[in-house]
């Protein structure tokens, strides 16, 4: 699959919420959930659509599994890959431009 | 549950699920155990989403997949051949993107389906439940009962002392249970149960033990009188709490202690009733005056378990080699000789018991069979709606499709993309109507529940059986309304994409297809309004039926006081303090005491003896209901109470106590019956077996006595006070004004002041009004909103028919209204043509509901099935709704520009 920029909400919010921390897939829909505050919805059906395409995209990658006692039934753990950290910080960059344009656009406007 | 996941994600390719499965699994059951806490609607929108998700997100990595793989075959779509893979893997694209073309077609279509289907999957959902599931026990086929109905306990201690016969046996006998320590009744069901019954059945406790031989002892067993409670029970009354074994639980105001919970599916032996507590039989001498040794007391179910190989008909034949040792050792002994000899010689037989017993399936059977032919009739009006919807659509594309024929695709390529459209609406509407399905049978086994006693429970969990129930009426549908337009390209002429569109006139070979389509669902629609407005009508009828009495504002108040330790010849005294106790109630306006009340649950009738009577009409049956009349007890405050008038005579007086001569008054029908053309009050009768005769002191209005359907009976009423007191007694109190649940509070209060152990049930008289109705009001409500959704249906299809219709008439009206038509003119061409599709469908409309109707004789009340209003008031609401359909095109053709129709085509 291509991963082009902009990035789709989701996808910029997935590798957000593994940007930190490795995480089975629930956790990291609800770590969406709560990072959007429900504004990207986020149901099982999609996320692993989207995250089927990251792993093809070599954007991330399966974690060994961390701790002994963790539940198997939770499913696989997941990671950034190297790859995955770097579109993850360019796609950073880019909004931070563009907000930064938008503040100084406010501030043309201000000046006029 | 679980099940419906991994249906859903059988969606998604398998490599999709080796690697996803399991999180998707686990995220799935976070996500809808979070929905469930916050609701109905929640859950409802978790498997919405969920399942729309499967559909469209399985396809699309289905597809990305395939994309992966290397083309064995050219990719030049046209030239492709007919092998299944190419069947998978274009038309499904293609048709969805045709069907996203013409997204309020889909909708509409999706949406009727869905309403079809969703009907007819709630429907088959409750006929599931009630007659094919099997009883959540281990090996449920090898279970058998002992047929027919209910037996004495002698016969089941027989049948006890032989269970080697078969791999076990087992009683079960339901009874209410009231689980309050003291004052107003708190009923729950319960279950007399043997003590093998559990193990037998093969359900282990959840908590705690079952029960087990040593507690099934007269008296009770070493334990003392125990009791399993079910987990419903559990959760509700005690929260789940772990330490509930061991705790005492109030059984008819005995102490019994809990020794174990019944796993969460268990529900009982018998469909339709969730058997909350269970206590052995030996504790029965407990509860109440034993009918253990009862020999023609028949109270009990006997089950059996078959042993491995051992059939029905062996287990049969076994017992009947028995049976004349189990018959003799049992036979009641004070019964006529004739009638014992008929006991012994009756044959035993077991039937299969694996999908237990029920006394719902014989009540709602007829009324269930009713609402599912309806709800038939809709899905085929549905069908008839969506094939009709598809072959306008057809003919707007036949410039498209004559394209494609043009260009070299074949004609069953593109038929089959046809019907691979209609199949993929039907997936939707049918997985939709899961959906709806799944609310609907809930809502309407909500319905059947009238009282807290009477609770109606079904297992109503998607299996197998309904999820193949609903693929099944999508294919079928799809079959139906997909053919139609697929059919109708095998006609199309590669050489039409040269010819002018636009100037075609009516005579198109698939408008007549259409106006067939048009025709049935207005005559199967006049048949479901014919059915609403029926079951309307007895409904309306039934309810605002004169009852001889005034219901409201009557509190009806059911006493017992078998646990009160007062001894029997003190009922009477205790009764009459209870009456006075409730007179001083404040808010009371009047109290009266009887043995029951109108629609009540008892009934009680006797053949008297009037000198003189008419003979009964020969060879009718020996309890005909117009000789043998019903009676009831009351006191001198009853008739008062109940707003009866009295025509002649007296009423019970406060002096016709045991001693005096015994007297009664008698309903008006009664002395028209019994004393035609003479003066009723002050002659004698004579009742059943009873030597002395009573006197008719007082005549009173007719008035129901149990059923709203049955008429005006002949009534006798007793004085209460010359009865012997039992320990059974309906209050009935009306209220000064207002509510009458209102003094519920301050009644309970008061009867328990004068004596606390008496048990009593409230219940405003309304309510069980209401309850026993509860059937006729079912099929009303749904007949009619399903004849106003057919309603809706076929008038949107005759909206269609139409306004197609309308549109490829353009230039032909253009071309009238240049050469001088009036509007009024068009719009009277185009309704005439719609009134003839109408006045057919009509027609025959009436025809299907005038040979229908009989079947619904059984199920009606005060109006005839060949009503000649009901069938002329629903004709005129299809023609009103058809002429509405017609109008609004024909109104839209008739403001058409001359000039503008004539350029634009």
């Amino acid at each position: 699959m291509q991963i082009s920029e902009p990035l789709k909400p989701a996808v910029f919010h997935i590798l957000l919420a593994l940007a930190d921390r490795e995480s089975h897939g629930y956790a990291v829909m609800q770590a969406v959930r709560e990072q959007s505050g429900g504004r990207v919805p986020m149901q099982t059906g999609s996320f692993y659509r989207h995250l089927s395409k990251l792993l093809d995209g070599g954007l991330v990658a399966e974690a060994a599994r961390k701790r002994a006692d963790d539940d198997p039934r939770r499913g696989s753990y997941y990671r950034l890959t190297p790859l995955g950290q770097k579109v993850l910080t360019s796609e950073k960059q880019r909004l931070t431009d563009l907000l930064a344009a938008m503040g100084g656009l406010k501030a043309i406007k201000k000046l006029q | 549950m679980m099940r419906l996941y991994d249906l859903l994600l059988r969606a998604y390719p398998p490599a999709f699920r080796d690697r996803f499965g399991e999180g998707m699994r686990h995220a799935l059951a976070s996500d809808l155990a979070r929905a469930r806490s916050r609701g109905r609607v929640a859950a409802g929108m978790f498997w919405l989403i969920t399942i729309w998700q499967a559909a469209s997100l399985g396809l699309s990595a289905r597809r990305a997949e395939r994309r992966q793989r290397p083309h064995k075959f050219s990719p030049i779509p046209i030239s492709r051949g007919t092998s299944m893979r190419t069947f998978f893997s274009i038309d499904w694209r293609d048709a969805l993107r045709s069907l996203r073309a013409t997204p309020v077609i889909t909708a509409a279509a999706v949406l009727s389906l869905a309403l079809g289907i969703g009907a007819n999957t709630a429907l088959f959902t409750i006929f599931n439940s009630l007659l094919l599931k099997t009883l959540p026990v281990r090996e449920p086929q090898q279970l058998a009962l002992l047929d027919d109905g209910s037996w004495t306990y002698p016969i089941w201690e027989q049948v006890k002392a032989r269970e080697t016969m078969f791999d076990g046996v087992f009683a079960w006998s339901n009874f209410g249970i009231d689980l309050a320590p003291s004052g107003a009744t708190d009923m729950v069901s319960g279950a007399f149960v043997s003590g093998r019954t559990f193990e037998v059945l093969g359900v282990a406790a959840q908590l705690g033990r079952t029960i087990t031989p040593d507690d099934d002892v007269r008296g009770g067993g070493p334990s003392g009188p125990v009791a399993v409670i079910s987990h419903g029970l559990w959760q509700k009354r005690y929260a789940g709490a772990g330490d509930v074994v061991g705790k005492p639980i109030s059984v008819n105001r005995v102490k019994y202690s809990i020794v174990g919970v019944t796993p969460p599916e268990f529900f009982g032996t018998e469909v339709g009733r969730n058997v909350d507590v269970m206590i052995p039989f030996g504790t029965e001498p407990l509860l109440r005056p034993t009918a253990l040794d009862a020999r023609s007391t028949w109270w009990l179910e006997i089950f059996a378990r078959l042993k491995s190989g051992q059939s029905v008909g062996d287990a049969t034949t076994a017992l009947r080699g028995v049976q004349p040792l189990i018959r003799a050792a049992t036979l009641p002994q004070d019964w006529p000789e004739s009638d014992k000899a008929n006991y012994l010689k009756e044959p035993l037989t077991m039937v299969s018991a694996a999908t237990g017993r029920s006394a719902l399936r014989s009540r709602f059977e007829e009324p269930l069979n009713v609402i599912m032919a309806v709800v038939g009739l809709v899905l085929l009006i549905a069908c008839a709606n969506i094939a009709s919807l598809l072959v306008a659509r057809a003919v707007s594309r036949r410039h498209e499709l004559s394209l494609r024929l043009a260009l070299g695709a074949s004609r069953w390529r593109i038929s089959r993309q046809l019907v691979a459209e209609s199949a993929l609406m039907s997936i939707a509407g049918g997985a939709l109507g899961l959906a709806f399905a799944y609310w609907g049978s809930r809502m309407l086994v909500r319905q059947l529940t009238t009282s807290a006693t009477n609770v109606v429970f079904l297992d109503l969990h998607f299996d197998w059986r309904v999820l193949g129930f609903t693929a099944l009426v999508a294919l079928m549908t799809t079959t139906i309304f997909g053919l139609a337009p697929a059919s109708g390209t095998m006609r199309i002429q590669p050489n039409e994409v040269l010819r002018e569109r636009g100037r075609g006139v009516a005579g198109d070979a698939r408008f007549g297809l259409r106006n067939v389509l048009v025709v049935i669902q207005v005559a199967l629609s006049l048949a479901l309004v014919v059915a609403a407005a029926l079951f309307g009508r007895t409904l309306s009828g039934l309810t605002t039926r004169h009852l001889g009495f005034v219901p409201d504002p009557v509190l009806t108040i059911s006493l017992s006081a078998g646990k009160t330790g007062v001894p029997k010849d003190q009922f009477g005294p205790l009764f009459d303090q209870v009456v006075d106790a409730v007179k001083a109630v404040p808010g009371v306006a009047s109290v009266g005491a009887s043995f029951t009340t109108p629609v009540g649950n008892a009934g009680w009738n006797t053949r008297v003896e009037v000198p003189g009577m008419p003979e009964p009409t020969p060879g009718a049956p020996a309890r005909d209901g117009r000789y043998v009349p019903w009676v009831n007890t009351v006191t001198p405050d009853w008739f008062e109470t109940y707003g009866m008038k009295l025509i002649d005579g007296r009423s019970i007086a406060a002096t016709d106590r045991l001693g005096t001569p015994k007297v009664a008054v008698v309903n008006q029908t009664f002395a028209t019956r019994f004393f035609p053309g003479q003066r009723a009050v002050g002659a004698h009768f004579k009742v059943d077996r009873e030597a002395s005769d009573i006197e008719i002191v007082g005549i009173v209005a007719d008035a129901v006595y149990r059923s709203l359907r049955a008429d005006m009976a002949p009534t006798i009423f007793f004085a209460q006070a010359q009865q012997e007191p039992g320990r059974d007694l309906m209050l009935s109190v009306r209220a000064a004004g207002g509510s009458p649940g209102a003094l519920t509070r301050s009644i309970a209060d008061a009867i328990g002041r004068v004596n606390p152990l008496i048990a009593m049930t409230f219940r405003p008289l309304s309510d069980q009004i209401g309850a026993s109705l509860v059937q006729e009001r079912l099929v009303a409500t749904l007949s009619g909103f399903f004849g106003a959704l057919a309603l809706m249906l076929s008038g949107l299809g005759l909206y269609g028919v139409t306004s197609h219709a309308v549109s490829r008439q353009r230039a032909e009206i253009g071309i009238r209204m240049a050469l001088g038509a009036r509007p009024a003119g068009i719009v009277a061409m185009v309704l005439r043509r719609t009134s003839w599709l109408v006045g057919i469908g009509v027609i025959a409309g009436a025809a299907l509901s005038f040979w229908g109707a009989t079947y619904l004789k059984t199920l009606l009340y005060g109006v005839q099935p060949r009503d000649l209003m009901t069938f002329v008031g629903a004709g005129a609401v299809l023609i009103a709704v058809g002429l509405v359909a017609a109008w609004l095109p024909a109104r839209r053709a008739a403001k058409v520009e001359p000039t503008t129709a004539l350029r634009s085509s």
